[in-house]
């Protein structure tokens, strides 16, 4: 019988500790215990079979950290011990007619943004590992101790993408119910839900009294079959031996518990033995196998830490978006993507619960960018995101990379895009947009737009998607152009929330195309569509009075009970006059370091002032007398910065009108490439270099941290690099900072080298052949203007 | 152990750079909205291990067989029989604010960064009067926190104090090949338990086993 088959009317028992119970053979693990699959086939065997005589159906084979970066050094490969992992549980399994998951743990090296490794290089790796599993046999792959959900992600569409064996997750929780990488147990049910895992739970960490809570939060999100795989206790550490102190008896019956809430997949993990199981398991297999679904059809997406549920109203951001924007399309045409960090950060302070991406601009790789934007703004947000293209890859390829359950942007009621996009969003686990037109364009009337959306939702339940997971927009057309456009859509929402039961979105600010006092036009509409059955407005969160207005509606719809959302919101709000001239130049105002109003000056001054004048008579001047008061010691680093803030933003105005009119830009100076050196992860130095490099005019390629030798030098010789700049803070990663120098000079280009960092020193920075050595961000222009003028 | 901890806008200041008393009020309230700030983003976690030790020729040498190695650690045990081991963190959550906020500009990453180190040091501070009240009560005392890269003692066993200390699954606490941890705010301590009251700890620049690389405002270079 196939392992899901079992599944659907058993109990399945799975088994305990692999490593404890090697420690206690006799025999030492050592640094590879995945090794003694080749070095002690027996003692592996031993285990299986103590546990399926314990009365386990399935054991985890002995692969736990059969992974390349674990495996380094080993005098074995991942594969070999992979195969002959497989191959001694199969042949305990025969004896008992078990069956064999291929264990897979966590691959030992962070993923990006926490850690250096790709998502793409976490595929691979995990590739490797099911492959060799498979072809060694296995019943199933079995991801487990996870932290991490984007590493979780990788191995499934590893598993899912190379084989047709089913797969069974659990990730490790610590008591404030998140694991160590912040990911919630939400978060992991319905993205690993969507994602179409064959089981989920949890193992590790906690033992099963701690876990009582955690099954129950879990069975709210999914009606997958949960699997739940506790330590004996919680760990505790003396000297240097990690000690559990649960007694048969209180595992026995915390797990009862357990199992009562529906869990029909357990068993046992760091701590627990044959015996601890075998006395559970007696327990256990007189009891019946229970179908307890708690789960309500909820439409929710998530982030790996973040949930939002589609309840009330919820924003989603539009700022990520190339049109209209100038500032933003030159962000995509130079590849600046802290410009659109920035975006993502904004909106998500103005209190944005969803952001929406969109990259497309001609003459850019759509699909490469959508990859690149959803990894930078998931480094510096923690929201749910909305692919948006019109492109079946670039959807793909967005969705592949994101972390958690992302919403298509969109499809809409043309058979050619439903086939297209429906079976990525299916894939992928995303819910999806769909928009009331088709290849006849928008239909004027609402009646026609519900039959469109309900022929999306057919078409999406047909694919395998659930129903909670269409959200349908009924489109929003000018008032000025369509005067009876309006009050037609606000009907087509309330049906499709009436009688069609599916969320909703509407981009808002198009109501009001071409009519003056846009804003009120704008804000009274989406009140009026929420009204409706408007759940997910597409604004800017950044303007206030929009979202002011979302928190008086959920105020008023009794959403947000008791208001408290809405007190806090306006409590100690100071209406403040609008900004006006502060009467200060802009020398003082960057002295100052008040940004908004540096900002506002230099637009004043554009109005009279050339572009160039302001920033060759002004801004420069501005920044050398700060620069000058920092290396007199008169002020120091927090206000050097303060007032580089300041200056930046006058020079975003100035950008923005060269933007704007098509004037000449002025001249950058450079390129100059910098980077944090392979293994040094300090980065916050390094960007204070590159923000006061650029308030210089200096055009600086920021390759970022733990970036490899070879990286720095194909970028300072592809770009034709004036200066490379290298920050190390520590002196394990001077060493890298040192073979980055040599790599540069034995490759030809003869670009000086200016190196700064905490450890460095002038006659340190001469020692590892540095050109020169740059104690600080201001030093670091001094180099620049007399190596590049 | 429920250990309290609090992050003084003052300690922010000095980890951000400013060396002197006198940040602007917009600095000073910045610091301030940190210090606050960093508490929501933060999960402290700590483990703290007991070992017996024993005084090498080149070294401290633990229960478990592991050499702290350097006359600097065995000049801080020299009257110790016992030492704690610790690793505190205040988990990658602060290091996704530091992020988060460096995207919205320098001045915010600085901020950040230094609100989370003001935030790491003082829960270590607690954590340490937490076990040296604990000790008390054996009529034991506590030296103070002395961590890999003080002085001669190699920066280099990071990796094996955090195997040691397990970490990697008790705090989440990993370190990459150049023996960088994450989460980046995270620190490891060697501290030596006493029969006898230590000498009172001499915390002037000079004596300080980090003078060479300091960048704080308690030594104006």
């Amino acid at each position: 019988m196939k392992i899901l088959d079992y599944i659907k009317d058993n109990l399945l028992f799975l088994d305990g500790a692999m490593g404890t119970v090697l420690q206690n053979s006799g025999v030492n693990p050592g640094k590879y215990p995945e090794a003694m699959n080749i070095t002690h086939p027996d003692v592996v065997y031993g285990v299986h079979d103590a546990y399926f005589a314990a009365g386990s159906k399935l054991v985890l084979t002995n692969t736990f950290g059969a992974s390349a970066h674990k495996m380094a050094g080993c005098e074995y490969t991942p594969r070999q011990v992979i195969t002959a992992g497989v191959e001694i549980a199969r042949k305990a399994a025969k004896k008992y007619d078990g069956y064999v998951a291929l264990d897979i743990g966590p691959l030992g090296q962070l993923l990006e943004p926490m850690g250096s490794l790709t998502f793409e290089q976490a595929y691979e790796d995990f590739a490797m590992q099911v492959k060799a599993g498979v072809a060694a046999g296995a019943d199933l792959v079995f991801i487990e101790t996870m932290t991490d959900l984007y590493e979780v992600k990788a191995a499934v569409l590893a598993v899912k993408e190379n084989c047709d064996l089913p797969v069974f997750t659990t990730m490790s929780f610590e008591q404030n119910m998140h694991t160590f990488a912040g990911t919630s147990l939400s978060s992991m049910a319905i993205t690993l839900d969507s994602l179409g895992v064959d089981a989920l739970g949890i193992n590790c960490s906690l033992g099963p009294v701690e876990m009582l809570p955690m099954a129950k939060e879990l069975k709210k999100w999914t009606d997958k079959p949960l699997i739940i795989k506790p330590n004996a206790g919680l760990p505790c550490l003396v000297n240097d031996k990690t000690v559990y102190n649960i007694t048969n008896e209180e595992f026995t019956s915390a797990m009862g518990e357990i199992m009562a809430l529906g869990v029909n997949i357990v068993g046992g993990c760091c701590g627990t033995n044959p015996d601890m199981l075998c006395h559970f398991f007696n327990v256990a297999k007189t009891k019946q196998k229970t179908d307890i679904c708690a789960r309500q059809p909820v439409s929710a997406v998530c982030s790996s830490g973040k949930t939002v549920v589609i309840d009330g109203v919820k924003v989603i951001g539009e700022r990520i978006n190339p049109t209209g924007k100038a500032l933003f399309k030159k962000a995509l045409e130079t590849g600046d993507l802290d410009h659109i960090a920035r975006q993502a950060v904004e909106q998500m302070n103005a209190g944005a619960h969803i952001l929406d991406i969109n990259v497309g601009h001609l003459g850019i790789d759509e699909k490469e960018m959508m990859v690149k934007v959803v990894k930078k703004v998931q480094s510096v947000c923690n929201l749910p995101l909305q692919i948006d293209s019109s492109n079946a890859d670039v959807i793909r390829a967005g969705l592949r990379v994101c972390n958690g359950k992302a919403i298509v942007n969109s499809v809409n009621g043309e058979d050619e895009k439903l086939a297209a996009i429906l079976p990525i969003v299916k894939k992928y686990g995303a819910a999806v947009l769909g928009l009331t037109l088709d290849e006849n364009g928008i239909p004027e009337k609402a009646e026609s737009r519900v039959k469109i959306a309900e022929k999306i939702l057919s078409a999406a339940m047909a694919q395998g998607i659930r129903k909670e997971d269409v959200f349908i927009d009924c489109l929003t057309l000018a008032s000025s152009a369509q005067p009876q456009g309006a009050m037609e859509t606000l009907k087509a929402v309330k049906t499709v929330s009436n009688e069609l039961g599916l969320k909703t979105t509407l981009g808002v600010s198009n109501i009001s195309f071409g009519m003056p006092n846009r804003p009120l036009l704008n804000s009274a509409f989406m009140i009026m569509a929420m009204y409706n059955g408007l759940n997910m407005p597409i604004i800017n969160p950044n303007d206030e009075m929009m979202m002011d207005a979302v928190f008086a509606y959920n105020q008023l719809s009794c959403e947000d009970a008791g208001g408290a959302d809405y007190i806090s919101r306006f409590a100690g709000r100071v209406q403040t006059a609008k900004q006006s001239d502060t009467g200060y130049t802009v020398e003082i105002l960057i002295a100052m370091g008040l940004a908004t109003e540096t900002k506002q000056a230099v637009k004043k001054l554009l109005e009279t002032v050339p572009a160039l004048e302001i920033v060759q008579k002004h801004l420069i001047p501005a920044l050398d007398a700060v620069g000058k008061d920092y290396e007199k010691g008169k002020i120091f680093l927090p206000q050097l910065m303060q007032s580089a803030e300041a200056a930046k933003m006058g020079f975003e105005a100035i950008n923005r009108h060269i933007a704007a009119t098509g004037n000449a830009d002025y001249e950058k100076k450079g390129p100059v490439v910098i980077a944090t050196v392979k293994g040094d992860v300090h980065d916050i130095g390094k960007n204070i270099v590159k923000t006061v490099m650029e308030n210089y005019g200096y055009e600086v390629i920021d390759l970022g941290k733990d970036v490899p030798s070879q990286a720095i030098v194909d970028k300072a010789v592809a770009t034709g690099a004036k200066l490379v700049g290298l920050s190390a803070l520590m002196t394990t990663t001077v060493k890298a900072m040192e073979e980055t120098i040599v790599l540069l000079k034995q490759s030809g280009c003869n670009v000086p080298v200016m190196v700064g960092g905490a450890v460095l020193t002038e006659e340190f920075s001469s020692r590892i052949g540095a050109d020169f050595y740059a104690k600080d961000a201001q030093a670091a222009v001094e180099i620049a203007r007399k190596v590049i003028g | 152990m429920k250990i309290n901890f609090d992050v003084d806008k003052n300690e922010v200041l000095r980890y951000s750079g400013q060396k002197d008393g006198k940040a602007t009020p917009q600095i000073e309230k910045l610091a301030e909205s940190y210090a606050e700030k960093i508490k929501e983003n933060i999960s402290p976690r700590h483990i703290a291990a007991r070992f017996n030790l024993s005084q090498m020729k080149d070294g401290v040498m633990l229960s478990n067989g592991i050499l702290l190695k350097g006359n600097d650690i065995k000049k801080h045990l020299s009257d110790c029989d016992e030492c704690y081991i610790i690793c505190a963190t205040v988990g990658i959550q602060a290091d996704s604010f530091i992020r988060s906020s460096l995207a919205m500009g320098s001045i915010y990453g600085l901020m950040a960064d230094a609100a989370a180190t003001a935030a790491v040091e003082s829960y270590c501070d607690s954590v340490e009067n937490e076990l040296r009240q604990q000790l008390k009560k054996e009529k034991l005392y506590l030296t103070w926190r002395y961590s890999p890269g003080y002085g001669d003692f190699p920066f280099t066993q990071q990796p094996e104090i955090l195997s040691m200390l397990k970490a990697d699954r008790l705090v989440g606490v990993t370190c990459n090949d150049s023996c960088i941890m994450t989460p980046s705010k995270s620190v490891t301590a060697v501290m030596g338990i006493a029969k006898n009251k230590p000498a009172a700890r001499d915390r002037t620049c000079d004596t300080c086993p980090n003078k060479d690389n300091c960048n704080f405002s308690c030594r104006q270079r």
